[in-house]
């Protein structure tokens, strides 16, 4: 599963749930090479302004971690919506699901030449 | 012999996760990297740090505290140059990382008013203006390769 925060290039803060249950990826605030998608802010609200925004949002690692219900994306997305910032999701959601898909076809594809084919040739024997 | 069932392994599995998940910090970073020009969400860094501020009982990170505060920075290979770590009582916490020269850093830590935390010791924070928590220096030493705090 992907993982998910903010963080602000111009004031260098950043805000995040820790990981997946507080162990599993350590730091919420990590990998800032990997892929991002920029956030649009309103006209007139600064980027120091709107991570004061989000750092007062008081649902930030609150209750049981359940992917999709409450993980870092919800988290994520309740402080943008705290802060009137429309929310422009993480870079490929939850999941990679062209790589996902993609491996699943092939596997299929796979194995239905390992299986499919012999059968088809005893059929028109 | 008696076994479980995969549900019940799923729900202990998710039992577990969500005890971890309580148990979470409410935290801020503030990056930084080495040298000046260079920044920390791009590649071109020789180090790359962070200022970690953490509210160990899981407050709301404006609120009056106990913060945890973590620096710590490594470098290209990923092998930590310098890892501390300190407490403060305070409502949000602020750094300011000075790094020009490669043989010295000097971090300081300042409690800051949030005037989105709407409670009155953040207001009276915002009128008084920040307070200055600590200056921290560190300089390298070439023998351990390490930075190390200095007085």
């Amino acid at each position: 599963m992907n993982h998910s925060f903010i963080h602000s290039t111009e004031t260098g803060r950043g805000r995040g749930r820790d990981g997946i249950s507080g162990f599993a990826w350590g730091d919420g605030v990590q990998g800032l090479n990997n892929p991002y998608v920029v956030a649009p802010l309103p006209q007139g609200m600064s980027e120091k302004d709107f991570m004061d925004r989000i750092d007062a949002y008081t649902g930030w690692n609150s209750g049981g971690w359940l992917p999709w219900v409450n993980d870092c994306h919800t988290d994520t997305k309740e402080a943008f919506d705290f802060a009137n910032v429309p929310y422009p999701g993480a870079p490929n959601g939850r999941i990679d699901i062209d790589d996902q898909v993609q491996s699943t076809v092939e596997k299929m594809k796979q194995y239905m030449r390992s299986k499919v084919v012999p059968i088809y040739l005893r059929l028109t024997q | 012999m008696k076994t479980h069932s995969p549900l019940a392994h799923a729900f202990f599995v998710l039992f577990l996760f969500t005890i971890q998940s309580c148990s979470a910090s409410n935290f801020t970073t503030q990056h930084f990297s080495f040298p000046p020009e260079s920044q920390p969400h791009e590649t071109h860094w020789q180090y790359i740090g962070f200022v970690k501020v953490s509210s160990s009982d899981n407050q709301a990170i404006t609120k009056k505290s106990k913060k945890d505060v973590w620096v710590k920075i490594v470098d290209k290979e990923e092998r930590e140059v310098l890892n501390e770590k300190m407490q403060f009582d305070s409502a949000s916490i602020q750094s300011t990382i000075i790094w020009i020269e490669h043989d010295s850093i000097q971090i300081e830590l300042h409690e800051v008013g949030n005037k989105y935390s709407n409670d009155s010791y953040n207001n009276d924070l915002l009128k008084s203006g920040p307070v200055l928590l600590a200056i921290i220096n560190y300089k390298y030493d070439s023998n351990t390769k390490l930075f190390r705090r200095v007085k």
